[in-house]
């Protein structure tokens, strides 16, 4: 890096640093904030430690001791065995006893032990035990300390006046005073000194200009033209900032739109339909015959108002579908053989499938060709729990032009669920009663087969009463197993619970 | 879908050749079954199979389709059906409880412990599947050693007679065993209403069977049986047939000689079972347009040999003999199916639609794409929820009556899901209740599904929580969605339940009612157990999509 780039990233406070060390040579910070200008020592102390970290000063730390009377008030009172032993001057030949010492009354209880551990540390006096009695006997050093102050006495004297440093007490001394209970307070002092480095010598000799710094560009700033005299101070890019969430598409939504164009996109027409529907369109006209598994109670919800919904605008379907169910009407199949119940058919329920809606479509618009797809809600009796909703979305799409089949069919899957970013699936025989041949995908996830929806080409019993000559061809999945998949779901039902942190978590990509 | 288990070394054994595993696990799905148990380690298999082919629930009837699929025997698997002098008399009396009957004998079975598996099994499976819960089928096996020819079937009334049924330990009546018999019990909903009970009888009037309720005690098979009476009876000629063909020629599978018994009814005899294939005419070229093939006849006759038919070119197209035990062949579109699994669904796949389409979106739908861009924009969170609601959250707790008539369910699973939701708003409460523990504030929105007198309605429904929620905010959002629409309203106050008197208001649009808006009545709070004040709001998309349309043609 150039001195150029150096001098470039310096901020506004390295400047003045450099510009205060310049004059002053090695510092203090202290001495710094003084020749700096700067207003606070944090700044001096943060653009040091920037200017260290790019070699262009040295701070150098030294670490001081000193000592301070950790109670002021303590520096005043007489010492307990100074006490001890001018009561001991009074007594008969310089001694006494300890009940004379707590008699004195110069003394308090607890001090007297205290007293006679130092008499004897000191020299001033000897103790001897006379049956209960413990008599202390001044010898000539204690004679003479009652004139003259001992060492550690004078140090306190010191202390009662300020701090003293570590170089001006002796160290035997201050051992003394520590092994006083709450006497001494030792302090540890860091002192620093901020010199150039040979290289910040070198740029603090070059032209460092200095702008004044701003924290944030303001209206007045930008309005006023100053901003062309400040520098907007540099922002640590790494600090914490909270993400916002503004407002989210539902991960599910956002991935049926996907499926939504992929339809569109493949040139197909979008229907919709009613969740009420009669048993003759959502089963009756798909051939699912009137006491398949799939009609009973447990599969199925029957809907209470209305109980029925009447056939009478499709009377000549009626009798198609009627016959097929009986017959074969005039498709060639057995039929069912048995007795078709319209009342079973006027029956009301919520649609347990989109193939309803692809079968009113095809109704309604006979013709080939024809693309349609649907993508909704539909209802299976089932107890809910982590991989079964009464409720879920299907997505469906049919399939007819002159010439469809089957080949066809598999073809458009392979398409479709690549689109869907599926790319390998396996096509294996499946059944639908409506169907045939019948089709389970499945698809290739964490190196396992997955079933992921059914196909097939609508059966004859189905197309030819609808009026349509060509092969439908048919498939749909259930989408909620996909969405499992990809998001990595454990409970199927947190889909629809939409816990806000979980909207917040998944990608709405 | 019924799920088959059975012995790995048993299904060796009936198909004369051990089968590596791996290739049953590739090939066995790729003839129409689902795996759900294989290990190496592991005798037992497990495999779904569909509901059309009750021919394949047993492990003799999977080793004779994989005898025929993997290539060791294609074709027909014809029985050889002797006549025996076993008579079955049929009394009229049945026609008004349960109409038919058909039957089989198996002659010189050796009983082993996977055949007695097998066969109860099987039965289960039928009585399921086909025979719809016993109503439409039901089967009995017996040893017909104990049992004396001729055999009558007919009707008793309830207290005519009495037997010691299986799992019994006296003798009991039919009405009996319906009060008081486990499985009398289990099933008495077949008879129910009925004047008269289903019975077969022998000669010495021993009961074998009370269908479709219970056998008697005596008939039992056990490992000393040789030969086997096959009788079902049901409601549905065709399949009552159908499960006798698979019982008798799964039995026939591991060496059980079937002889037929003579069944008179009606002043006609007839021979039960018949066996004889059932012949059917296919044309090459509907099956080739059918399925995207270009096989020759004699290609297609393979593919069906090796699903099990007798197959070969004829004169017009091909003639094709369906095995009995096939229950699934109403249309030669059946035989085509087959045609498309013999040739092998891994080779399909090799074309697209060729005619061009132009692809075309509901216009409601994108509307409420739209609309939920601009809620997005709004700073709400989408959230997406179930339609199926009950009066405590749908009404109670919004203070509300069902006025709207909403669409109920006949037969709920539980008593959450009881009908179809009218409004969003309880739905999006619902959901703020979930997220009771989560950071405040909470602006959430749906554009969702309800249904009104049976008919679907597409609405946008938004809710926001926290300690400042006002009426303004709410006005001033809905504001922005009715601007962002092009749609001009006017909000003027009314009274909602659900609503704090006097802080709810309506969005009206030349004269007709869209929506709704206001602040959430504490009580409504309450129950959805929040703590914060709520404001919300609800408006008919449908409505704003035609008064926008209507908007767009006079301007």
């Amino acid at each position: 890096m150039s001195d150029d780039d150096v001098i470039d990233q310096l901020s506004y406070f390295e400047k003045k640093v450099l510009r205060a060390l310049k004059e002053l040579g090695e510092a203090s910070p202290e001495q710094i904030l003084a020749a700096s200008g700067l207003g606070q020592l944090v700044e001096v102390m943060n653009a040091s430690s920037w200017l260290q970290a790019k070699g262009l000063v040295r701070i150098e730390e030294t670490i001081s001791k000193s000592y301070a009377m950790k109670d002021p008030a303590v520096a005043a009172r007489v010492l307990p065995e100074r006490a001890a032993i001018e009561v001991l001057a009074k007594g008969p030949g310089g001694k006494g006893t300890m009940a004379d010492l707590k008699r004195s009354g110069r003394l308090k209880d607890e001090e007297v032990s205290i007293a006679l551990g130092w008499i004897k540390k000191k020299g001033w006096g000897e103790i001897s035990k006379h049956g209960p009695d413990t008599i202390i006997a001044l010898t000539e050093k204690g004679k003479e300390a009652l004139t003259a102050k001992g060492e550690d006495e004078l140090l306190i004297e010191r202390l009662s006046k300020g701090e003293i440093g570590e170089a001006d007490a002796k160290k035997e001394v201050v051992d003394w005073l520590k092994q006083r209970r709450d006497f001494l307070d030792e302090r540890h002092k860091v002192s620093r000194e901020v010199s150039l480095t040979d290289d910040g010598a070198r740029i603090a000799s070059l032209d460092i200009r200095i702008k004044e710094e701003v924290a944030q560009l303001t209206p007045e700033l930008i309005q006023t033209g100053k901003w062309r005299e400040v520098e907007v101070r540099k922002y640590d890019v790494r600090a914490f900032a909270p993400t916002v969430y503004g407002g989210r598409r539902h991960p599910l939504t956002v991935q049926l739109e996907k499926v939504r164009s992929i339809f569109l996109t493949m040139g197909f027409t979008e229907v919709t339909g009613q969740f009420l529907e009669s048993a003759f369109w959502n089963m009756d006209v798909l051939f699912t015959a009137q006491d398949h598994p799939a009609r009973e109670a447990q599969d199925t919800f029957y809907v209470k108002n209305p109980e029925r919904l009447d056939l009478l605008e499709h009377e000549e379907l009626v009798e198609k579908v009627k016959s097929v169910h009986e017959n074969g009407w005039t498709t060639g199949s057995l039929g069912w053989r048995y007795r078709w119940s319209r009342h079973e058919a006027e029956k009301s329920l919520l649609r347990t499938h989109t193939t309803v809606n692809s079968a009113r479509y095809i109704a309604a618009n006979p013709k080939p060709p024809f693309k349609v797809f649907c993508i909704g809600r539909i209802f299976r009796n089932e107890a809910m729990d982590s991989t079964h909703l009464a409720e879920f979305t299907q997505i469906e799409g049919i399939v007819c032009e002159e010439g469809a089949n089957f080949d066809m069919l598999c073809g458009i899957l392979k398409e479709f669920y690549g689109r869907m970013g599926i790319p390998k699936i396996r096509l294996r025989p499946g059944y639908f009663p409506y169907t045939e041949p019948s089709v389970e995908v499945d698809i290739y996830w964490n190196d396992q087969w997955m079933e992921l929806g059914g196909a097939g080409v609508f059966r004859p019993e189905v197309t030819l009463p609808l009026g349509v000559k060509e092969p439908v061809l048919a498939w749909g999945l259930g989408f909620e197993r996909l969405a499992m998949l990809v998001w990595g779901l454990k409970d199927i039902r947190d889909i629809y619970i939409s816990d806000i942190e979980w909207l917040k978590s998944v990608p709405q990509v | 879908m019924p799920v088959i288990n059975f012995s790995y070394s048993d299904l060796c054994e009936l198909m004369g050749r051990d089968v590596d595993r791996r290739v049953l696990r590739d090939r066995l799905p790729m003839m129409g079954a689902d795996l759900k148990l294989m290990e190496d380690d592991l005798d037992e298999l497990s495999f779904e199979f569909f509901p059309d082919r009750p021919d394949l629930y047993s492990v003799e009837g999977i080793a004779r389709a994989l005898r025929a699929f993997m290539g060791y025997e294609p074709g027909l698997r014809s029985y050889a059906v002797d006549e025996s002098e076993v008579d079955l008399q049929v009394d009229p009396s049945v026609k008004e409880v349960r109409p038919f009957i058909w039957s089989a004998l198996v002659e010189g079975n050796e009983i082993t412990d996977p055949l007695i598996r097998s066969m109860m099994d099987l039965q289960e499976k039928l009585h399921l599947t086909l025979g719809r819960n016993r109503r439409k089928v039901a089967i009995g096996i017996h040893d017909f050693r104990t049992i004396k020819p001729p055999f009558t079937y007919r009707a008793v009334l309830p207290d005519e007679i009495s037997f010691i049924p299986l799992q019994g330990s006296r003798r009991m009546t039919p009405a009996e065993i319906l009060r008081e018999h486990e499985k009398g019990m289990a099933y008495a909903f077949v008879l129910e209403g009925k004047k008269r009970y289903p019975m077969i009888v022998d000669k010495d009037g021993e009961v074998l069977s009370f269908p479709p309720i219970i056998n008697g005690i005596t008939t039992a098979v056990t490992e000393d049986t040789k030969d086997i009476l096959v009788d079902c009876t049901g409601t549905d000629m065709n399949a009552v047939t159908a499960a006798v063909n698979i019982l008798a020629t799964a039995l026939a599978e591991r060496g059980g000689k079937i002889r037929t018994v003579r069944i008179h009814q009606d002043g006609r005899t007839s021979l039960a079972p018949d066996l004889n294939p059932l012949p059917m005419k296919l044309d090459p070229s509907y099956a080739n347009s059918w399925i995207g093939t270009s096989l020759t006849g004699d290609e297609m006759a393979a593919t069906l040999r090796s699903m099990g038919y007798g197959a070969s070119v004829g004169k017009d197209g091909l003639d094709v003999l369906v095995p009995r035990y096939r229950a699934d062949i109403l249309h030669p579109v059946d035989l085509v199916e087959d045609v498309a699994i013999g040739h092998g669904y891994e080779k399909f796949g090799n074309r697209l639609p060729r005619v061009a389409t132009f692809g075309k979106e509901d216009p409601m739908l994108s509307f409420g794409v739209a609309v939920k861009n601009v809620m997005v924009g709004l700073g709400y969170f989408e959230v997406v929820t179930l339609t199926l609601s009950n009066d405590d959250e749908q009404f109670s707790a919004m203070n509300l009556r069902d006025e709207l008539e909403a669409t109920r369910v006949k037969n709920p699973v539980s008593d959450e899901m009881v009908l179809v939701r009218t409004s969003l708003l309880p739905s999006l409460m619902s959901i703020l209740r979930k997220n009771k523990h989560r950071e405040l504030p909470q602006r959430l929105f749906e554009v969702g599904e309800v249904v009104i007198k049976g008919r679907n309605k597409l609405m946008l429904g938004g809710v926001s929580i926290h300690a400042r929620a006002s009426f303004t905010e709410v006005k001033s959002l809905v504001q922005s969605v009715l601007s962002s629409v092009g749609v001009a309203g006017d909000i003027g106050p009314m009274d909602h339940p659900s609503f704090v008197g006097g802080r709810c208001a309506s969005v009206i649009i030349g004269g007709r009612g869209v929506g709704v808006l206001g602040e959430i009545s504490p009580a409504a709070i309450e129950a959805f157990e929040l703590r914060y004040p709520v404001v919300a709001f609800e408006l008919d998309l449908v409505s704003l999509a035609d008064l926008r349309a209507s908007a767009k043609r006079s301007s």
